[in-house]
């Protein structure tokens, strides 16, 4: 604690900032310790957040500032919260060596923080188990988290998320050109517009509604895939789940070419052309078609799961 | 990065795009900041490997024989390139005293993933795509039995071996619940290897079936790579 004290001290007399703890938590060893500490930040300002465990809320606001407020767990060691014109760095301070493999992780070292910073900075995030939640942000967005769920809601210009078991649910607005999210056993849920889209987890499940998407890229090993958007000129859009099954749903006037395969599953087709048996082998079913003038490639492959392409 | 030379800054002198004071003024950094140094070890390191890679090669998707698989290690690598220096080719970015050990780690990724891809562009006839058609030649034999797969599944062996290696290596410093997340996706992508490998077998002469079995050891790579990535930045 007396670490912790002289930090805040220092903190206090070199940054300028304001770090407060609460008067009992203060007197209580390891009780959670409250910060509220703001600095100022250019508009476009890199941002890295770091927060080993509990909750990370990230909102933009319309000043060129970063405000820090929340709670840090009673095995934290402080707040590091560093800052120039154009970079800020936080991290929820943890001892060193005693971070990983201690039972209650969660409870000791959980951290929950809200931070405001300028709607047009770029923000990264890492985390082992916290939950990140990231509202109004129009600069990059890259979070990566082992086990915690994100939720992102905003226009990024980019997005990159990669946890390993989280779930993610994702609303990007217009003017959001890249989306890539990775997740393991998270499903993954997606609502887009205008963005190329790239979505990978190895047994989550994957929901995209999409308007006027880009090149599009959604796999998964276990996980199903289910796709409802319209398709943009002559983008590709591929759909691959190993035993999944597939659902894509498009509208009735699309324009595409669409080849979908399965080696196990059946394949499903509300565009009038029936599935045949694979070309070069036994087994199988292969289905490719154009409706429309043909501009966009669709890609439908699974092992063992089902496919089923629907009009909307 | 402790001191006030962006890894921008390093790139470019990597890349021989200073001017020669900028140039002659990072060389006097460099010869007193040990961490820079490292940073452009490393930075040299990735160009050359990088240099020695295939290009990336856009696959026909008239068939399912696609080349991805042929090339997916390289591909893992590139597809996170953004412009933002070498680092970002492996989704590496710099985050405050973890910089150097991250690039090191990375560095085995690398070296782990590309040699994959070395083992099968050296050696053709251990490519799961060999003789594929429109990929080797027409006429030319295509791998459809699991004895045809081995030599490849002995290259995805070796390299996810080596990136077993190193997560077994930080086995002792991670969380259990971490572990448990890893172990329970590796779960799922070996299931699917086992029940790719099982329709080879029953199926032989389903050559689909070898790239089916391809792509789930590439997913287990680029997974085995993501959870070291993940690890190092938790």
């Amino acid at each position: 604690m007396r670490k912790i004290s002289l930090a805040l001290i220092l903190g206090l007399a070199l940054g300028g900032g304001l770090v407060t703890m609460d008067a009992t938590d203060a007197a209580t060893p390891g009780a959670r310790q409250s910060v509220d500490e703001t600095r100022h930040a250019s508009r476009h300002a890199d941002i890295e957040v770091y927060n080993v465990a509990g909750s990370v809320r990230v909102i933009g606001w319309d000043r060129a500032e970063v405000q820090v407020t929340g709670t840090l767990g009673r095995g934290t060691e402080g707040l590091e919260f560093d800052s120039d014109e154009d970079d800020v760095y936080i991290e929820v301070e943890v001892p060193s060596g005693g971070r990983r493999g201690e039972q209650q992780f969660d409870q000791v070292y959980g951290s929950d923080l809200e931070i405001r910073v300028p709607e047009r900075a770029n923000v990264e995030i890492d985390s082992l188990s916290a939950s990140v939640e990231v509202i109004g942000v129009d600069g990059e967005i890259t979070i990566t988290t082992v086990r915690g769920g994100v939720i992102v809601d905003g226009s990024p210009r980019e997005l990159n998320v990669n946890t390993g078991s989280g779930d993610l649910a994702i609303e990007a607005g217009a003017g959001t050109r890249e989306i890539e999210l990775i997740s393991g056993s998270g499903s993954v849920e997606l609502n887009a517009e205008g963005s190329e889209v790239s979505v990978e987890t190895v047994g989550g499940d994957i929901t995209v509604v999409g308007l006027g998407l880009l090149d599009t890229s959604l796999g998964s090993t276990a996980g199903s895939i289910h796709f409802t958007g319209d398709l943009v000129g002559t983008n590709d859009y591929d759909f691959e789940s190993f035993h999944g099954g597939i659902t894509v749903i498009l509208p009735a006037d699309v324009s595409a070419v669409i080849d979908a395969s399965s080696f196990a599953g059946g394949i499903q087709n509300d565009f009038g052309f029936e599935p045949r048996s694979s070309e070069r082998g036994k087994v199988g079913k292969r289905l490719d078609f154009e409706v429309g003038g043909g501009e966009a490639d669709v890609f439908i492959k699974t092992f063992s799961g089902s496919i089923e392409i629907r009009k909307s | 990065m402790n001191c006030s030379i962006r890894e921008e800054h390093l790139d470019d002198y990597v890349d021989g795009m200073l001017t020669e004071p900028q140039r002659a003024e990072t060389e006097r950094h460099l010869e007193s900041c040990e961490t820079c140094r490292l940073t452009v070890e490393f930075l040299r390191g990735l160009q050359a490997t990088a240099d020695a890679m295939p290009r990336e090669i856009k696959p026909s998707r008239d068939l399912w024989a696609d080349l991805e698989a042929r090339i997916s290690p390289t591909r893992v690598m590139q597809v996170d390139f953004r412009g933002r220096g070498p680092l970002a080719l492996l989704g590496v970015r710099s985050v405050r005293g973890q910089w150097v050990a991250l690039a090191a780690a990375a560095l085995v990724l690398v070296v782990a993933s590309s040699g994959i891809t070395a083992y099968f562009m050296g050696n053709p006839e251990l490519d799961p795509g060999a003789g594929l058609p429109g990929l080797s030649g027409v006429g030319e034999p295509v791998a459809s039995t699991m004895e045809e797969f081995r030599p490849a599944e002995i290259g995805y062996a070796k390299a996810i071996d080596d990136l077993l290696q190193t997560l077994d290596d930080r086995r002792e410093a991670l969380d259990p619940e971490t572990l448990t997340v890893i172990e329970a996706n590796l779960r799922v992508i070996d299931a699917a290897i086992r029940r790719a490998r099982a329709a080879i077998e029953e199926y032989p002469g389903e050559s689909e079936l070898a790239l089916v079995l391809a792509d789930n050891y590439r997913k287990k790579l680029e997974f085995l790579q993501r959870a070291n990535l993940l690890i190092e930045r938790s």
